[in-house]
């Protein structure tokens, strides 16, 4: 059995009154493709933006890759990779000057030989030289995907990353996910609200609804659990009526 | 790595993103074009007013009366008196748009979560921020005395304690402007909207380069016919005295323009200059203000308060 690089115990986020994130629970083995699907404001964007340690939370504890993200969170920083939803880089730098930027902060001792081979992985070179605000989003998000990857973190954290992306760029974006987890052994978690990219790409999911685990489980299992349900859709769709934990 | 090397490293990059914006360039050309024009004015306003003054002692020395003094304070430096003000007007505004600018670059291209997501501290990147603040400043400054020095050299008035004078002036316009590139960095990062940030900055600059000494100098008419010295004691009112008294001690501009002028041994307009040491104090002490302004509003800029989360 695979040891868990990312545990959350009791995770919770206030604003005032409203609780954003209600005492999430949650364990995601290492080199997973963990997809956690909630509607929009159900509170994904604050999980991840708590494991990233961006934010803190109001109670509760997570690890990620054995820190804890309160404790030790720039040792966190340096193990994890992050890509905001709509990633934005500096548009009047060159994506290599961003690449080169983003390397050296993150500490990077071979900063020209990381950036080659995550061009070359990324397919980005044609585009290495131009300013980024004249790249096109989908080429922007794989520059964005280069910024977050160019240390090889252990974990990868995307905020919907095909999230007005074309068809096209859809399915790159996701051949890309894929091959980080295989030939990279990166974990990957994953926000989205698109039932069609989990389907696709992950192998285990978390369902959010209004701040509370709804369901958690592997893709497969999923089938199991909701017997009457026909499709994905249909799951997702009964989860965000009753919480089924 | 370590924590200068990574301060260093974002200031490298607020640098590079600096000369990427056009303002800047259009400023620095009227600050250097000012610079020159300084030295050509200066030379010309000195040269005009005594020839025009010896015409006249030569004609009352033809009917037989004596002349009066030359009336106006003309040293060698003379001709560096306009970019006293210059600095006062262009260099500050120069310095605001800069600060402006290191401070907004993070919010302006949405970039905030990537850069707290990396391992570097919020007060590596506030002095990777200052950083580039001086260093740029320092260049522009450094240029503006390579220029006044030609020009020295040119209107034959170079020599080496010369050279020292306008040196140090320059050093003292770094450490003023140093104060109003940090004032606008401080409000872009209080301020989420760009144009309220850019405005506070504007309105703090005009309180200094124009109300302020408004009330501390120029209630008195004469003091503002530069480089005309003052014929008489000016404070002779004890409601003026007053105001003067208030609002000297805050009229930052003032005590720079007071220093400048001692420095370059020039006449002065500000009423009531006194020591170069107090003078120094307080354009010392804005600049660090200004500093502690800018550190307090970083610690606003936080992921957490750039969108909604969701």
């Amino acid at each position: 059995m695979k040891e868990n690089i990312i545990e959350l115990k009791g995770l919770t986020k206030r604003y005032g009154d409203k609780i954003v994130v209600n005492d999430l629970h949650l364990s995601i083995e290492a080199g997973d493709i963990f997809g956690f699907l909630g509607h929009n404001g159900a509170g994904k964007t604050t999980t991840i933006s708590m494991l990233t340690t961006l934010l803190e939370p109001s109670s509760g504890t997570a690890d990620v890759g054995g820190f804890d993200i309160q404790k030790d969170s720039f040792a966190i920083k340096h193990i994890i990779g992050y890509v905001p939803e709509n990633v934005q880089l500096y548009g009047s730098l060159s994506s290599r000057e961003n690449l080169e930027y983003f390397a050296q902060l993150s500490a990077i001792k071979k900063t020209t030989k990381a950036i080659e081979e995550i061009t070359q992985f990324l397919n980005i070179g044609d585009y290495l030289d131009k300013r980024v605000e004249t790249l096109s989003k989908g080429m922007r998000q794989r520059v964005g995907l280069a910024q977050a990857i160019l240390h090889s973190p252990k974990v990868l954290f995307l905020d919907e990353p095909t999230s007005g992306l074309d068809p096209i760029g859809v399915k790159q974006l996701r051949d890309i996910i894929i091959r980080l987890n295989t030939e990279k052994g990166m974990t990957i978690f994953m926000n989205t609200h698109l039932l069609s990219e989990v389907s696709k790409t992950c192998k285990t999911i978390g369902i959010l609804n209004q701040g509370k685990l709804a369901y958690h489980g592997s893709l497969e299992d999923a089938t199991h659990h909701f017997k009457n349900e026909q499709a994905l859709e249909d799951m997702y769709i009964t989860t965000q009526n009753h919480a089924v934990v | 790595m370590q924590s200068s090397n990574l301060s260093v490293v974002v200031a490298k990059n607020e640098i590079v993103l600096l000369f990427r914006e056009r303002t800047l360039y259009i400023l620095l050309g009227i600050f250097f074009v000012m610079a020159v024009l300084s030295t050509i004015i200066g030379w010309s306003t000195q040269h005009t007013i005594t020839n025009v003054y010896d015409a006249a002692v030569a004609e009352l020395w033809a009917v037989g009366q004596s002349a009066p003094p030359f009336p106006v304070n003309s040293t060698p430096l003379g001709i560096m008196t306009n970019m006293i003000i210059y600095n006062v007007l262009i260099g500050t505004l120069l310095a605001i748009v800069l600060g402006y600018f290191i401070g907004i670059h993070d919010r302006m291209y949405g970039v905030v979560k990537l850069l707290f997501s990396r391992p570097v501290s919020p007060r590596q990147i506030f002095l990777g921020k200052v950083f580039a603040v001086i260093v740029v400043l320092f260049s522009i400054t450094a240029l503006a005395l390579l220029v006044s020095t030609v020009s020295l050299f040119v209107f034959g008035v170079f020599s080496g304690s010369a050279l020292i004078s306008v040196a140090l002036f320059y050093g003292l316009s770094l450490l003023y402007m140093v104060g109003f590139a940090l004032l606008a960095m401080a409000f872009a990062f209080a301020f989420k909207n760009s144009t309220s940030a850019m405005l506070y900055a504007l309105f703090i600059w005009m309180i200094i380069t124009f109300a302020l000494p408004e009330l501390s100098s120029a209630l008195f008419p004469t003091s503002s016919l530069n480089p005309i010295l003052p014929p008489s004691d000016l404070i002779n009112s004890p409601t003026l005295a007053l105001v003067h008294s208030i609002s000297y001690p805050f009229s930052v501009s003032e005590h720079y323009k007071s220093l400048s002028s001692s420095i370059l041994g020039v006449s002065t307009n500000v009423v009531g200059a006194g020591s170069g040491i107090y003078d120094l104090l307080v354009v010392g002490l804005w600049s660090l203000l200004a500093s502690i302004l800018a550190f307090r509003f970083f610690t606003l800029v936080k992921p957490s308060n750039e969108s909604t989360y969701e």
